[in-house]
């Protein structure tokens, strides 16, 4: 730190003489003396030395910031008036005088260096000098006003002023989302996003989860941790051979859905099948009926007729296909005979309900079935075909019939 | 704790200097506000204007 070693005034306020104090202490110096004898000449010359006015000197009378009252009265005009200032660091030394150029008033310092000019300029920014008077008026002001002189003293004006500016801005800014609505804006983006997104959605944070739980099935493998990442992987969507993949990745998404109620609908089958078994059972037990061997008969035709039908339709002979088994028709025959009298029983007490009940297949639906049997059967034979149909589609109606009641 | 006592200058000086640090602080705004400093253009209408640019920059992508 820069310290002020000496002063050395002349004629400037009450000192007409030359007066040379020095002031190189390591404490604190106090100057006393009665009214009149100059010490306020030497704030003064101190004041103006770094400040080149002096503040209670100022006045509409005295011009040039108290200048025109500096120089000692009783100076001839071609004496010069000064302050010399030694520091602790001789760079800094300088002489400031004061002297009439051509009846006019001029200053003139001798130390031109930058770094005294940097150091008058950095002293500026710093209340040097503290009057009795100010001390007075800071003790009477108010509140308000008192702030204001410890800023100046401080020089926390400028943070002051600062924050005022920021303030005034705060509040236009206020102002705006006032008068622009925003929290309506607000409120009705969130609906939207609660809407879109099924969740509210109150700050970023929340909308960053809900965006990421959005694109995951994407699979794109993308951070969102901020709303550029969701711009880019907006971008990403939109690019064409991204939408490529996403459209399939939807219809991967909808298959998937469209399995699963596939699923739900064996499943809602497979329940009314057992049903339905459950009753075919039921109504065989149940009924006492002597079984004329021809419809048995009948029944082993139809059975031995299906299984040859679908052997063919694999692409194989009937006759191989009994051989690999080493089987005749007649051993086939046999085995499967209780079943077809267990079937030709069942004909025969469907038959019964569809006549007491008059339960018939709709012709339109018959020839529906029939359409698609001939379409997957090509050699079928189209009679065959709907007496068939008629008699499925008959015995779903019984069936249907009996679970109604 | 810096002991150093600081002029009203220097503590706005740091402020500028260090704003995009503090915690919360938008980078782009912090940065309208140093260069309005900088330039010694800091007002309030100033940085209203300076704002909006920023919000309409953003709503352009």
């Amino acid at each position: 730190m820069v310290k002020i070693k000496h002063i050395e005034i002349n004629g400037l306020r009450g000192i007409k003489k030359t007066i040379s104090v020095s002031l190189d202490s390591s404490q604190s110096i106090l100057i006393f003396g009665e009214n009149g004898s100059g010490k306020s000449s030497i704030t003064d010359a101190f004041e103006w030395f770094y400040n080149d006015k002096v503040e209670h000197l100022s006045s509409e009378e005295i011009g040039r910031g108290g200048i025109e009252a500096l120089r000692n009265i009783f100076l001839q005009p071609d004496q010069e008036a000064y302050a010399g200032l030694k520091f602790s660091e001789s760079k800094y030394n300088s002489i400031k005088k004061l002297f009439y150029n051509k009846s006019k008033l001029s200053t003139e310092i001798d130390n031109s260096t930058k770094e005294f000019e940097d150091y008058i300029n950095s002293s500026t920014s710093e209340n040097l000098i503290l009057r009795y008077g100010d001390l007075l008026k800071f003790i009477l002001a108010s509140k308000g006003d008192k702030l204001r002189g410890i800023s100046q003293i401080i020089g926390y004006e400028e943070v002051q002023k600062i924050k005022e500016i920021f303030k005034r801005a705060v509040n236009d800014v206020k102002r705006e989302i006032k008068l622009k609505n925003f929290e309506g804006q607000t409120s009705n983006r969130q609906t939207q996003m609660l809407t879109q997104t099924e969740q509210m959605i109150v700050d970023d944070r929340g909308y960053f989860d809900a965006i990421k739980r959005l694109v995951e099935p994407l699979n794109l493998s993308a951070e969102i941790m901020s709303h550029e990442n969701i711009e880019s992987v907006l971008k990403t969507i939109e690019q064409p051979e991204n939408r490529e993949l996403l459209a399939l990745y939807l219809s991967f998404e909808t298959t998937l859905s469209k399995l699963d109620n596939f699923i739900i609908l064996v499943e809602k089958t497979k329940k009314s099948y057992n049903k339905f078994i459950e009753k075919y059972q039921k109504i065989i037990e149940d009924s006492e009926i002597d079984m004329p061997e021809i419809l048995v008969e009948i029944e082993l035709d139809k059975i031995l007729y299906k299984m040859e039908s679908d052997i063919v339709q694999m692409g194989l002979k009937f006759e191989d296909y009994l051989k690999h088994l080493n089987k005749k028709v007649e051993d086939i025959r046999k085995e499967f005979r209780k079943d077809a009298e267990k079937k030709a029983k069942l004909g025969l007490v469907l038959n019964k309900i569809s006549e007491v009940e008059k339960i018939v297949a709709d012709e339109e639906q018959v020839a529906k079935e029939v359409a698609m049997i001939l379409d997957h059967y090509k050699e079928a034979d189209p009679e065959r075909a709907r007496l068939h149909a008629k008699n499925v589609l008959t015995n779903e109606k019984i069936f249907q019939f009996l679970e109604e009641e | 704790m810096d002991n150093e006592i600081k002029s009203g200058h220097q503590i706005v000086k740091e402020f500028f200097a260090e704003i995009e640090k503090i915690e919360g602080v938008n980078k782009n705004i912090a940065d309208v506000l140093a260069r309005l400093y900088k330039e010694d253009k800091l007002t309030d209408a100033n940085i209203v204007n300076e704002l909006e640019k920023l919000k309409q920059e953003k709503l352009r992508g």
